[in-house]
């Protein structure tokens, strides 16, 4: 009995709901048993959140115990360093490169500088992708004159470049072709061939 | 959070509180009542989503117990009801509930109620299987999504045979949990008609006759076990002696993955509890006769811990029962595999491996006011006006986005309790005599949910208190719900709002200002009148949620305001926007050692303008 254990963490506001929805219904077209637990509520006024997407038969609770995260995919740096003592010791971490400091401590040493996020990352996992998505969704959404924010599509798309993910490449295409409109679609198809484009390099 | 529209036929993939919803759509709820409260809001927006396909009557009601009322009132005219609301609402409720058992019901009603382990967005964790055994009403805890549409459309079968209301327990991990459910074809259902059979001695309960009600109730519980044997509440996993495990709720999911963790499967056998109150002693001693010992695993209160332990002296067994009383599983907060795996495994003496690796000590990042929130500005305002007074004022605080004034860089909350707490503490502090000016925060949901009294009560007998009145027409902080201040019903037909000047007026209120919450100078000029005023005072600060706005405005295809900017020359580096007024859209550059505004994030308020002392914030106008 396989399980995989995919945390999802960042800021409210920045899409972790709907990507974990996402996935979620990508892993459930192929017949997979797959349960998102998610922790929203006052988060979502730019606090962290948590979103657990765990897929098995064995699967029974929502909640994704410490040490036993297969993937770890972060919106923002920082909540990748917070929820690390999730990842189990050989597991895949993949973080957006774009800080997000609280205002209060951008004016402080309470966070860490960035770098050291990263060095801290590398020191828990030899899989470690940093990707420029916020930047990528800025460029796609002035593209397509859009209000929405892709970093969510573009961080998915990264994802299914990685060799063994539950879901890949055409599966989250024939995901976002189900979920989208054709007047939103090729913004999306856009930003996930963009995730996609940042693991090549 | 919006729950999603679901088809109707095939599997769904859903929340744990829409698939409650559409248990009770599946039993035919003719009338459904709540007020918002995280985790449990998704049930009554499910409902009203699917009110006018399904036929369904649905309020956001002032407050939790109007709502059990209003249930209640449906439910003795026979019709199936059901009440919706958080944990801590049923506190507010609890005077209905507790008489509503003696008298009981006709129709079916379900009073749901999402507690909050962990306090993840709470103020307590209380554990409403207690709250249940205290009012003595039956309580059903579903485990997950689909036991949650189960449970949900039996409680209104169980409510009808025992003419009891029954309260439905969840948690936030099943709540906003999401599974692939399936839901069968849901059909509409003709609506009941409603009536009132006269009935004195049931329906007037006092005295006497609520005496002989009490021993109605008392004779009707003792039957549960017996009349309730029919529904599929108890379930039995695993054949092993070594270990008896007794679970109840959302922890059963634990222990299923503990005993595969620690590979245990032979050993124990699995007793799981669909219903905590009235306790099924009979299932429970006869799972005790068949192995050598217990553990319960439950989240929260050893409830059914010490109900058990009262079964097996009762029944003469001398079987040990572990659990939270030797401290194998924790009372506080909410419980995970690793936990469980922990406890279970010291009694088997079996070594866990649970990973102990620490989380890396980073500060907290806690929810702030959005960009363009109103409470921002008028907070401002009021941080401008007690620098006016040589002693700080007290800020009592109350439950809202409002309460976001503990955050940085506002840090001005003093006290905090629950729902209309502000007003009515700031009223203790002031008849104590407390040598400080006293102001009282509050919302315009909290006014109408539990805000009224108290300001009745502050004018009548004359405390020396300011109130200020953040009104943001809608019930922010859970999803922009209405309250009878918005002028819209659950559904979005027009209402006419209750107007809270004249409310505040009507109760007393003589030195009533009402100012422009994005205007700081006049919130902050109004404040300092307020509070050198001998008597009862209240500033009503009105401005619309900003996320309501643009989501609003965005429908209606309207154009974005433009950013404002902050002219690189002319700021001087001071950081007072940051350190006093604090908007996300404003970052600190540290190698020029200015301030920038993020283009992205900043919606175009222009609150910030004002707060700059050399004028260096520019802007303003579409985009």
């Amino acid at each position: 009995m396989r399980e995989t254990n995919i945390l999802i963490t960042g800021i409210g506001g920045q899409g972790i709901i709907s990507a974990s929805r996402l996935l979620a219904q990508a892993v459930r077209s192929t017949g997979e048993k797959v349960i998102v637990g998610e922790t929203f509520g006052a988060s979502q006024r730019e606090g962290s959140v948590i979103s657990n997407v765990r897929i098995g038969s064995c699967v029974h609770g929502p909640m994704i115990a410490p040490g036993t995260a297969d993937y770890l995919i972060a919106f923002e740096p920082y909540e990748a360093l917070r929820c690390l003592h999730y990842l189990r010791p050989d597991g895949v971490v993949i973080a957006n490169a774009q800080p997000v400091v609280p205002v209060r401590d951008q004016l402080s040493e309470s966070y860490p500088p960035v770098d050291e996020v990263w060095e801290r990352l590398k020191s828990r996992s030899t899989a470690v992708y940093r990707l420029q998505a916020t930047e990528a969704a800025a460029r796609i959404a002035a593209k397509y004159r859009s209000r929405y924010d892709v970093t969510n599509v573009i961080i998915l798309g990264g994802v299914t470049a990685i060799g063994g993910f539950p879901v890949d490449e055409d599966l989250l295409k024939a995901t976002l072709q189900a979920r989208f409109k054709s007047s939103s679609l090729p913004m999306n198809l856009e930003a996930l061939e963009a995730g996609r484009a940042m693991m090549r390099r | 959070m919006n729950a999603s529209k679901a088809t109707k036929e095939e599997k769904r993939f859903m929340l744990g509180n829409e698939a409650i919803a559409w248990g009770a759509i599946a039993a035919g709820v003719d009338v459904a009542a709540g007020y918002p409260g995280t985790p449990s809001s998704e049930v009554l927006q499910t409902l009203i989503n699917f009110a006018e396909e399904y036929g369904h009557y649905v309020e956001w009601s002032a407050n939790e117990k109007v709502a059990v009322e209003c249930a209640a009132g449906a439910a003795v005219a026979g019709l199936r009801s059901m009440a919706v609301m958080k944990h801590l609402g049923l506190n507010v409720a609890a005077d209905a509930l507790a008489t509503l058992a003696y008298t009981g019901v006709r129709g079916g009603m379900v009073v749901f109620s999402a507690g909050d382990a962990q306090c993840h967005t709470s103020s307590n964790e209380q554990d409403a299987r207690v709250f249940a055994r205290f009012v003595k009403i039956p309580i059903l805890d579903p485990s997950d999504p689909q036991e949650g549409f189960y449970y949900a459309k039996m409680a209104f079968e169980i409510s009808e045979m025992l003419e009891l209301p029954i309260i439905l327990n969840s948690t936030p991990r099943v709540s906003h949990t999401s599974h692939l459910l399936d839901l069968g074809t849901i059909e509409r259902t003709p609506r009941r008609k409603a009536d009132f059979v006269d009935d004195k001695a049931r329906w007037i309960c006092v005295a006497a006759l609520a005496l002989q009600r009490h021993r109605w109730l008392n004779s009707r519980l003792a039957e549960v076990g017996e009349r309730l044997s029919v529904f599929p509440l108890v379930q039995r996993i695993y054949t092993g002696k070594r270990l008896g495990i007794i679970t109840n709720g959302v922890a059963h999911n634990y222990v299923l993955e503990a005993v595969s963790r620690l590979g245990i499967e032979d050993d124990v056998s699995v007793l799981k509890l669909g219903m905590s109150y009235p306790f099924p002693s009979e299932t429970v001693t006869a799972f005790a006769g068949e192995v050598n010992e217990i553990i319960v695993i439950e989240e929260l209160e050893p409830f059914v811990e010490e109900q058990t332990r009262v079964a097996v002296q009762k029944a003469g067994l001398s079987i040990k029962v572990h659990g939270k009383n030797e401290g194998l599983i924790p009372i506080e907060g909410e419980l995970n595999p690793s936990i469980v795996s922990a406890g279970v495994g010291q009694v088997l003496g079996i070594e866990t491996n649970e990973v102990t690796i620490k989380a890396y000590a980073l500060p907290r990042r806690p929810p702030i006011f959005c960009p363009g929130c109103p409470h921002r500005s008028t907070y401002y305002g009021l941080r401008l006006a007690m620098k006016e007074f040589p002693q700080k004022p007290l800020i009592v605080g109350d439950i809202g986005c409002y309460t976001l004034v503990s955050s940085y860089p506002f840090e001005m909350l003093d006290t905090l309790l629950c729902m209309g707490a502000g007003a009515g503490m700031a009223h203790g502090f002031s008849k104590a005599g407390l040598d400080r000016p006293i102001v009282a925060i509050m919302g315009d949901s909290t006014l109408f949910h539990s805000g009224l009294p108290p300001l009745a009560n502050i004018a009548y007998n004359r405390s020396n208190v300011t109130i200020l009145l953040l009104d943001n027409s809608y019930t922010a902080m859970t999803g922009f719900q209405p309250n009878p201040g918005t002028g819209l019903t659950a559904v979005g037909s027009p209402t006419t709002g209750l107007s809270i000047p004249d409310v505040v007026r009507a109760l007393g209120f003589e030195h009533v200002s009402v100012v422009s919450a994005h205007d700081s100078q006049a919130v902050s000029k109004s404040l300092a009148e307020a509070l050198a005023y001998d008597g009862p005072s209240i500033v009503i600060s009105e401005g619309p949620c900003a996320l309501q706005e643009q989501r609003l405005a965005a429908k209606r295809g309207e154009v974005r305001r433009a950013p404002f900017l902050v002219e690189s020359d002319a700021c001087i580096g001071c950081r007072v926007c940051l350190t006093t007024f604090g908007c996300s859209a404003i970052k600190w550059d540290a190698e020029a050692k200015k301030a920038t505004i993020d283009v992205g994030k900043c919606v175009g308020c222009g609150d910030c303008v004002v707060v700059c002392p050399v004028g260096a914030i520019i802007g303003g106008g579409d985009a």
